[in-house]
């Protein structure tokens, strides 16, 4: 079956464009790399004439957010289909095909003194198609807000094999359903992005970053919280570390006269901390991608527990998670977390992670706050995430009617779909 | 409509929430775009989310029609009954549910009045960010439905970046409850799919929402142009400029004169060609820079006049001009045809050229005032619906003017929604593909496309069923 799935997608894309991906999992699958729009969409044709199921990506730099496909028959990627479509330096937005990297996107508009968000991590591989349908906010969300809000429009490749637009490149537009919102974090399986619009915001006059140390987490969240309260707004308050070392980093960016005349009061802010130090313009842009990368393991891997809550609750969830792993005898987790914007990050290793995590995700679930597992193997994840999104029976039948036959393969967000 | 329906409805929101006398649904008729009109069968105004969801529950099993109504303030027909049927309206659903000022949410019912949360919370040192100019009457209900903007969404987004979660009455009276406000939930964003719906795929009944921190400095200017050019010229090079105001707008020489005879008068100088009124909020060192920064751009341009509201007092004051606009043209004409649509703002001044010399070449009198930093027209008709030559005229201008801005690279509304109004345009901007997939989204919620039926997508896509709906 493989080989002649194989044969079809070469006599689609070309035999250069037909290689294997391997699944986060460990599934192998064959890969087809269209270079154009009707390779594309060949491609979705022919999965919807034989009933096959297919799972759409850029890179795959974000694949492991989402648990295998039931069944996944071969992979489209839409990474050959880059470039940039019109960027419009007096209208602050950018349209760009789906496979455009990100890191290309972000200095293209910079010379045209635009900041790209989403800022989010390995932005050289990151594509812009790949980042919407994971629905990637970035480590400036507490500034810019989540992902979904500066997409503009997009034009996706539907189940049935048609060309679909939603919004525009405008900046305010109300005409027909905001679908690119329902199609920013659906993880491919609705459609296939094809190309995206994105607000642009102004590359800053100043950029500051702050970076402190302590040896406890609550000091750390306490300056976060205090940098809650100081008048310049910071666009990153994140804490990473583990244990008993922990390092905050604080970013401000805007007018240079009101930077200076309000660093006294971060400095204050951050008073508890020891080796505060201040950065200014590529220096405290390297310090917010340190908080950026920090997202990944090393070795790539996402975050064991991935947590989204009120900043209230998520207070009360961080205590949970270090009393659960010192009861336990586990190690210490690794944490990033941006208390300000209310989500956390989590590490758990050593030889009782999967216990703590069994643990954690009672405890969790009774806290109120939002609890996803995208680094644990996917039998436990799957053991772990059982209570159905809120609004699943609407999801199913979004999935039903936009993708009836299941051309984009189930089963890879939560509930299954 | 059957007798046994109407008793059981009568049962689950009482004599007080049920309107049928005809005399009494006149007011249901129509929204603010008074030229298009229909009649409910009847009209119900429960009082929370339990009855609303017991009358949608009835009104399934007798397969009526429902339009969710809020203040009927909308501008493109979103809450006329064209279809006949039964309105379903919030106005007894005006409760604050809870006000959380640690995380800066508020849960809401849907009939509240947008201007009431931000009083509400300005103790607090917050305010709900979207201001509709219709904010002292339109409901959250309404904003969500439309996905409402305002003069400040040009710095703090639509609504849609301010709702964090709904309770939602679907098409069958059962509830789906996403009232956050939890960041990210998993699956897909039906809270984002739902904002700026319209009514079509069923009633939010309550609401929660994100508050903002109430900046500690604003500026307001008021700049004084001899033309609508020159305004529009100096808007456009702030945005090149990338300079961050909180709110640009608009004013043309016929709206100030209509406000400065009302009750809104401002203080615009009556000879002016165009007024800007320009906000800059934020840290005091900021806001002097970028006023500076933007009093050069005027200079650049043939400006008359640079103002700074001295106090709070005069800066109400302008914004009451500008908010009060369109009830001041009443003044001018007994109706107003208010058009909505959006541009690159590249191009305002082209588009504002366009849309002057498309009245100019029907005869009508045009009105300017509109959301200039966010490449938001409001080219207004002024018109008399009992001259129905008049009234032919005014939706010919209507559509060219919408399929200008279209060629130009912009779409059909920015803010007031497709509704019925723009339902005919909706094929010149999407493709068949483009509706399909709208259609397929559509069924999801509403499989008998009883919610708000004949708004938003047209029909030939949808096969749907629309009464005609006729100018009074
Ligand atoms: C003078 C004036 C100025 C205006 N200025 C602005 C402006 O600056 N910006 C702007 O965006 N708009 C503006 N508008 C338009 C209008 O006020 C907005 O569209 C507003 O959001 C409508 O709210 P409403 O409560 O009046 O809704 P309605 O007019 O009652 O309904 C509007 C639509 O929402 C649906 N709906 C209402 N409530 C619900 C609910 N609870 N659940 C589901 N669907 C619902 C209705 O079916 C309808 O389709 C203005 C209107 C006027 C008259």
């Amino acid at each position: 079956m493989s080989d002649a799935i194989r044969e079809r997608l070469a006599e689609i894309v070309g035999a250069d464009g037909v290689s294997t991906w391997v699944e986060p999992g460990g599934r192998e699958l064959p890969l087809a790399v269209p270079r154009d729009t009707d390779a594309a969409t060949e491609l979705v044709r022919f999965a919807g004439a034989d009933r096959l199921a297919l799972v759409p990506f850029g890179l795959g730099t974000k694949a492991g957010w989402c648990s295998p496909a039931e069944h996944a028959d071969f992979a489209l990627s839409t990474r050959a289909l880059s470039g940039i479509l019109t960027y419009e330096p007096g209208d602050g937005t950018v349209s760009a095909r789906a496979g455009s990297r990100m890191a290309d996107l972000a200095a293209t508009v910079r010379e045209g003194g635009h900041r790209l968000v989403p800022e989010v991590t390995r932005p050289a591989e990151a594509t812009l198609g790949g980042v919407v349908a994971a629905g990637a906010s970035g480590a400036r969300r507490l500034r810019f807000g989540p992902a979904r809000n500066h997409v503009l429009g997009v034009r996706a490749l539907m189940a049935d094999g048609t060309l679909a637009k939603s919004g525009g490149q405008l900046v305010k537009n109300v005409t027909g359903y905001d679908l690119h919102r329902l199609y920013c974090g659906s993880h491919g399986t609705l459609c296939v992005l094809l190309e995206v619009s994105l607000r642009l915001f102004a590359l800053a006059e100043r950029e500051l970053a702050f970076t402190g140390e302590t040896t406890e987490l609550e000091v750390a969240l306490a300056a976060c919280r205090r940098l809650g309260e100081v008048a310049l707004a910071p666009e990153v308050a994140a804490v990473v570390g583990r244990g008993d070392a922990w390092r905050v980093t604080a970013a401000f960016s805007g007018r240079a006269p009101s930077l200076e005349a309000h660093t006294g009061e971060v400095r204050d802010a951050l008073g508890e901390l020891s080796l505060v130090t201040e950065l200014e313009g590529a220096a405290a842009e390297a310090a917010v991608a340190t908080v950026r990368d920090a997202e990944l393991a090393p070795e790539g891997s996402w975050p064991t527990l991935r947590l989204a809550a009120t900043r209230s609750k998520l207070a009360g969830a961080t205590e949970l998670l270090l009393s659960a792993a010192s009861e336990l005898g586990a190690p210490p987790p690794r944490i990033l977390t941006h208390p300000l914007v209310a989500t956390l990050d989590a590490r758990l290793d050593g030889d009782g992670a999967d216990d703590l995590a069994r643990e954690l995700a009672t405890v969790l679930a009774a806290s109120g706050v939002h609890a996803r597992w995208p680094g644990l193997p996917h039998d436990l994840r799957r053991e772990l995430e059982l209570d159905p999104p809120a609004g699943l029976a609407m999801m199913r039948r979004l999935k039903d009617s936009l993708d009836p036959d299941g051309v984009f393969a189930r089963g890879r967000t939560r509930g299954g779909i | 409509m059957d007798a046994s329906l109407l008793r059981a409805l009568e049962a689950v929101v009482g004599k007080d929430g049920l309107v049928s006398q005809p005399t009494r649904l006149v007011p249901y008729e129509s929204d603010g775009l008074a030229i298009l009109r229909q009649r409910p069968d009847l009209v119900l105004l429960p009082r929370d989310t339990g009855e609303a969801a017991a009358c949608y529950r009835l009104l399934h099993e007798a397969q009526v029609p429902i339009v969710a109504r809020g203040a009927g303030t909308g501008l493109s027909g979103g809450a006329t009954p064209v279809a006949g049927g039964v309105v379903v309206g919030t106005a007894r659903m005006r409760d604050v549910l809870e006000l959380n000022t640690e995380d800066r949410y508020a849960r809401v019912q849907a009939g509240l009045v947008n201007a009431s949360l931000s009083r509400e919370c300005d103790p607090h040192g917050l305010f709900y960010a979207p201001d509709p100019s219709s904010q002292r009457a339109c409901t959250i209900g309404g904003n969500v439905a439309e996905n409402s903007g305002g003069p400040h969404c040009f710095k703090y987004g639509a609504t849609t970046q301010h709702v964090l979660g709904l309770v939602i009455v679907q098409h069958d009276g059962t509830v789906l409850d996403l009232s956050g406000p939890i960041v990210d939930p998993d699956g897909y964003d039906l809270v984002g799919l739902f904002v700026g719906s319209e009514g079509t795929f069923g009633m939010a009944t309550e609401v929660t929402l994100r508050l903002t921190p109430k900046p500690p400095v604003v500026e307001t200017l008021l700049a004084v142009f001899d033309g609508l050019e020159a305004a529009c010229d100096s808007v456009t090079e702030m945005i090149a400029e990338r300079l961050e105001p909180s709110a640009i707008e608009i004013l043309d020489q016929l709206t100030i004169r209509a406000v400065e005879d009302s009750v809104f008068a401002a203080g615009y100088p009556t000879d002016a060609g165009a007024v800007l009124l320009v906000e800059v909020e934020g840290l005091e060192e900021e806001v002097a820079v970028t006023s500076e920064d933007i009093r050069a751009i005027f200079a650049r341009h043939p400006v008359l006049e640079v103002r700074s509201a001295r106090d709070p007092e005069e800066r109400l004051k302008l914004w009451a001009g500008r908010k009060g606009a369109f009830g001041a043209m009443g003044r001018i004409a007994p109706d107003l045809y208010v058009a909505d649509a959006c541009v690159p703002r590249t191009k305002l001044a082209e588009m504002v050229r366009a849309t002057i010399e498309i009245a100019r070449e029907r005869g009508l009198r045009l009105a300017t005032v509109f959301h200039a930093g966010d490449g938001n027209l409001h080219p207004n008709i002024c018109y008399d619906r009992r001259d129905p030559d008049e009234v032919e005229r005014v939706l010919d201008a209507g559509r060219a003017i919408l399929e200008r801005c279209v060629d130009a690279g912009g779409s059909l509304t920015g803010e007031h929604g497709v509704g019925i109004e723009k339902l005919e345009q909706m094929e010149y901007l999407f493709s068949e593909a483009d509706l399909a997939a709208m259609c397929r989204v559509r069924d999801a919620w509403d499989p008998e496309r009883r919610m708000n039926p004949g708004k938003l997508v047209p029909l030939r896509a949808c096969g749907e069923i629309r009464a005609a709906a006729l100018p009074s």
